[in-house]
């Protein structure tokens, strides 16, 4: 873990654990809490650069943020081009691979969070539109269902596409 | 039609259909959901006057579901199995929010004092109340913060067995029959039977620990299950649990901060009544109200996406409309209006003050208990209830008669807001249609709290309540707090300590810490041992062997263990009912 984010744990940790023991003498020890919110306050700012920064590193080293997700929808939508027209049995079974394999896109979407809370918002309840779409083709065509499946299926296909651009679109 | 080649556990149930509607909203579902969601509301209701629990029954829903839709009318489908455990939970869910409340008035010898219309609208309206005001939370908490709502993911893990090949439902079905047995197995004291597996072992005995010393841990898998599908926020609940318990207890009592006539195993029970849990109450409120601020831009892009999914093409316009919502409040807004100004006499000055603060707190209350949900599975309703007659004492002018009325709206509302968001959950993770999901649920929630109304009135004529026979230990638990804030005994200044250190945690960058550690003080150790047990063997398989294996095999498991204890607690309910068992 980098330093700073480390050094403000440690800090916010000590602050909560003299803050809790301060706020529950009865009555609270107004005092100590006020100089446990102080250590937390610095805790809460070096931790939060930290976390800033290490985002930031992990955007640039590709271990998440913009390449990490073009590299995780582009194979998504690869996987689902060759089933389009699959047996509903092999579709059944490639969609619960590539679900599981986009189970990662919220871990790996993190350093989007830089680019703003609003952008990380529309990005995730795009992709989640679709996510939500293939699980429903999953389950028509587990449950025999084959134009749902395909209906759904398109859908998903489109929403990771329109997710695609929007990560595209983004300059971490 | 559906022919008989379909198996359990295996993608091959073959259709000729392909051209059909896909079934999800169908007479069946709703059928079905009402009534099972009746029959565990009337059982629960009982029930949990006499043992003092409750529980939603969502999973229970699902696996009888399958047995009707499939087995009987041989026609089911996933999402059409979504909707009957919806409804049925639904239906189910708001008796926690009655027999914690309106059970307190015949206690009180006030229950005269208000007409059952009255009853019967303000429970009904909290019921519809909790899903509206949780409209655009499910976009931010389940789409865009990616929650995990334990409870919804091992029903969807149930409702989906079907189809995911036998190795999944051999282990969802192996989970289920251990917590079963075990659970069975606990409970032969109650049949009359020596004890086996005691309901709890107490470690700090075992391990010679001074007396103030708490380490008893719940011998209860349908938690250590929760555990073991929660993972890493599990373990900040730990932590805080750890702090709590063996940081502070010991801390404070080296600091002679005890009254002197506090010793020995009572140590334990001291702190944690007096000075953790209501810190941690606060805590979580003000983490909570700092969430509410940090996701703000979150919650205006959800409210935005609602809107606009009615511009998406044909057929994908999912979303509950936003005017769904304004319904809501204006109906709250209505409801807490009128039940004021007509029964408290208060005036038009102090009704339109009480209703607006009634609204602000449903509001900010069914999120927490949402998120609370959503990242640990437990949800603090005794807690916010607290505050909930805390609040509406002080702004009815301490009619008491009057706050438990509202108290009752307040706890269905929030009670039905967890519930729904663990369904939309389910609903996402098999692709359910979160406005159906939804509609459905305005339209049959109401249901539960005249059900369990009834069944409380019927009680109070048959047996009495508050005696041997029906303890009614929740109802208890709140006449207690009413009297201790008549009687100005409320730690106010724990509420306001706590709440400031939980809205500074929740600042720091991770999210929703501060409900986290305030859960973790709020919440007895007794259960926080095995929760966080899951945690750590979540967190240990995940990292040993990597996130497939959690799909895979673990969460099967979990939904199994959790599933199971559900079960046979909703048999013990029924068998309580019909007089078989006296607890």
């Amino acid at each position: 873990m980098e330093m700073k984010k480390l050094v403000g744990n440690v800090l916010l940790t000590v602050g909560l654990v003299a803050g809790a023991i301060t706020a529950a003498r009865i009555p609270p020890m107004w005092s100590g809490l006020a100089a446990s919110l102080a250590v937390m306050g610095a805790g809460i700012f070096l931790r939060r650069q930290g976390a800033k920064e290490e985002l930031h590193r992990a955007a640039q080293s590709g271990t998440g943020g913009v390449k990490e997700l073009e590299r995780l929808l582009s194979d998504a939508i690869g996987r689902i081009e060759k089933i389009m027209d699959a047996p509903r049995e092999k579709a059944v079974e490639e969609l619960t691979g590539i679900l599981e394999e986009l189970n990662e896109f919220a871990e790996k979407a993190q350093p989007l969070r830089i680019e703003g809370l609003m952008t990380y918002g529309t990005i995730m309840s795009v992709f989640s539109r679709g996510e939500r779409a293939l699980n429903r083709a999953w389950s028509a065509f587990a449950d025999g269902y084959e134009n749902e499946g395909r209906r759904y299926l398109r859908y998903g296909y489109d929403d990771l596409k329109e997710t695609l651009s929007a990560v595209k679109a983004l300059k971490v | 039609m559906a022919d008989a080649n379909w198996k359990v556990g295996e993608a091959s149930w073959k259709r000729k259909d392909s051209d059909d509607t896909y079934r999800e909203v169908t007479p069946a579902a709703i059928i079905l959901g009402v009534i099972w969601g009746a029959f565990m509301a009337a059982s629960f209701t009982y029930a949990g006057m006499i043992m003092g629990f409750t529980s939603g029954g969502s999973a229970i829903a699902a696996i009888v579901g399958w047995g009707v839709l499939r087995g009987i009318l041989k026609k089911g489908t996933v999402v059409e199995n979504n909707i009957v455990q919806t409804i049925a939970s639904a239906v189910n869910i708001s008796v926690s929010g009655v027999i914690f409340t309106i059970p307190a008035l015949y206690i009180m010898g006030l229950h005269q004092e208000i007409s059952t219309t009255y009853f019967f609208l303000a429970t009904a309206a909290g019921a519809i109340l909790g899903i509206t005001f949780i409209i655009p939370l499910r976009k931010q908490m389940i789409e865009i913060d990616r929650l995990r709502f334990p409870t919804g993911t091992a029903v969807a893990t149930v409702l989906k067995t079907p189809g995911s090949g036998i190795e999944k439902a051999r282990l969802l079905f192996l989970g289920m029959a251990v917590s079963a047995i075990v659970y069975l197995v606990q409970q032969f004291p109650v049949l009359g039977l020596p004890e086996i597996i005691p309901e709890y072992i107490d470690l700090g005995a075992i391990l010679h620990l001074p007396e103030w010393v708490s380490l008893a841990m719940a011998l209860s898998l349908m938690v250590f299950g929760m555990g073991l599908i929660t993972g890493r926020n599990g373990l900040i609940v730990l932590a805080g649990g750890i702090l709590s318990y063996y940081i502070i207890t010991p801390i404070v009592k080296a600091l002679g901060w005890l009254p002197s006539d506090v010793t020995g195993g009572a140590i334990s029970g001291f702190v944690y009544s007096n000075m953790t849990r209501p810190l941690g109450i606060g805590m979580l409120l003000g983490g909570s109200i700092a969430g509410l601020i940090l996701s703000m831009p979150v919650i205006i892009v959800a409210l935005k996406s609602i809107a606009n999914a009615s511009k998406l093409g044909t057929g994908r316009n999912e979303e509950l409309p936003i005017k769904y919502l304004y319904a809501g409040i204006t109906l709250a807004f209505l409801l807490l209006l009128i039940t004021t100004y007509k029964l408290g006499n208060l005036g038009i000055g102090r009704s339109l003050l009480t209703a607006l603060v009634g609204v602000a707190w449903i509001f900010v209350a069914a999120l927490l208990v949402a998120m609370s949900t959503g990242m640990t599975d437990w949800s603090p309703v005794s807690g916010l209830s607290l505050v909930s007659v805390m609040i509406l004492l002080y702004l009815t002018g301490k009619q008491v008669p009057l706050t438990i009325l509202l108290g009752a709206t307040v706890g269905v509302a929030i009670s039905g807001a967890a519930d729904m968001m663990q369904d939309l959950k389910t609903g996402h993770l098999v692709g359910g249609i979160p406005s159906r999901q939804q509609k459905v649920e305005l339209l049959t929630a109401w249901i539960g709290p005249i059900i369990a109304l009834t069944v409380v009135g019927l009680i109070w004529k048959a047996y009495g309540i508050g005696n041997e026979m029906v303890p009614a230990p929740q109802a208890m638990a709140l006449k207690s707090m009413v009297d201790a804030i008549l009687g100005g005994n409320v730690p106010v200044d724990k509420f306001i300590a706590g709440g400031i250190l939980g809205f500074a945690l929740s600042m720091s960058g991770i999210p929703g810490l501060g409900v986290l550690v305030g859960l973790s003080m709020y919440l007895p150790m007794l259960y926080i041992l095995p929760y966080g047990l899951g945690c750590i063997v979540h967190e240990i398989a995940k990292r040993k062997k990597g996130n497939e294996f959690i799909t895979e095999k673990v969460l099967p498991v979990a939904a199994g263990l959790m599933v199971g204890e559900a079960a046979m607690t909703l048999l013990f309910a029924v068998l309580t009912v019909m007089g078989v068992l006296h607890p």
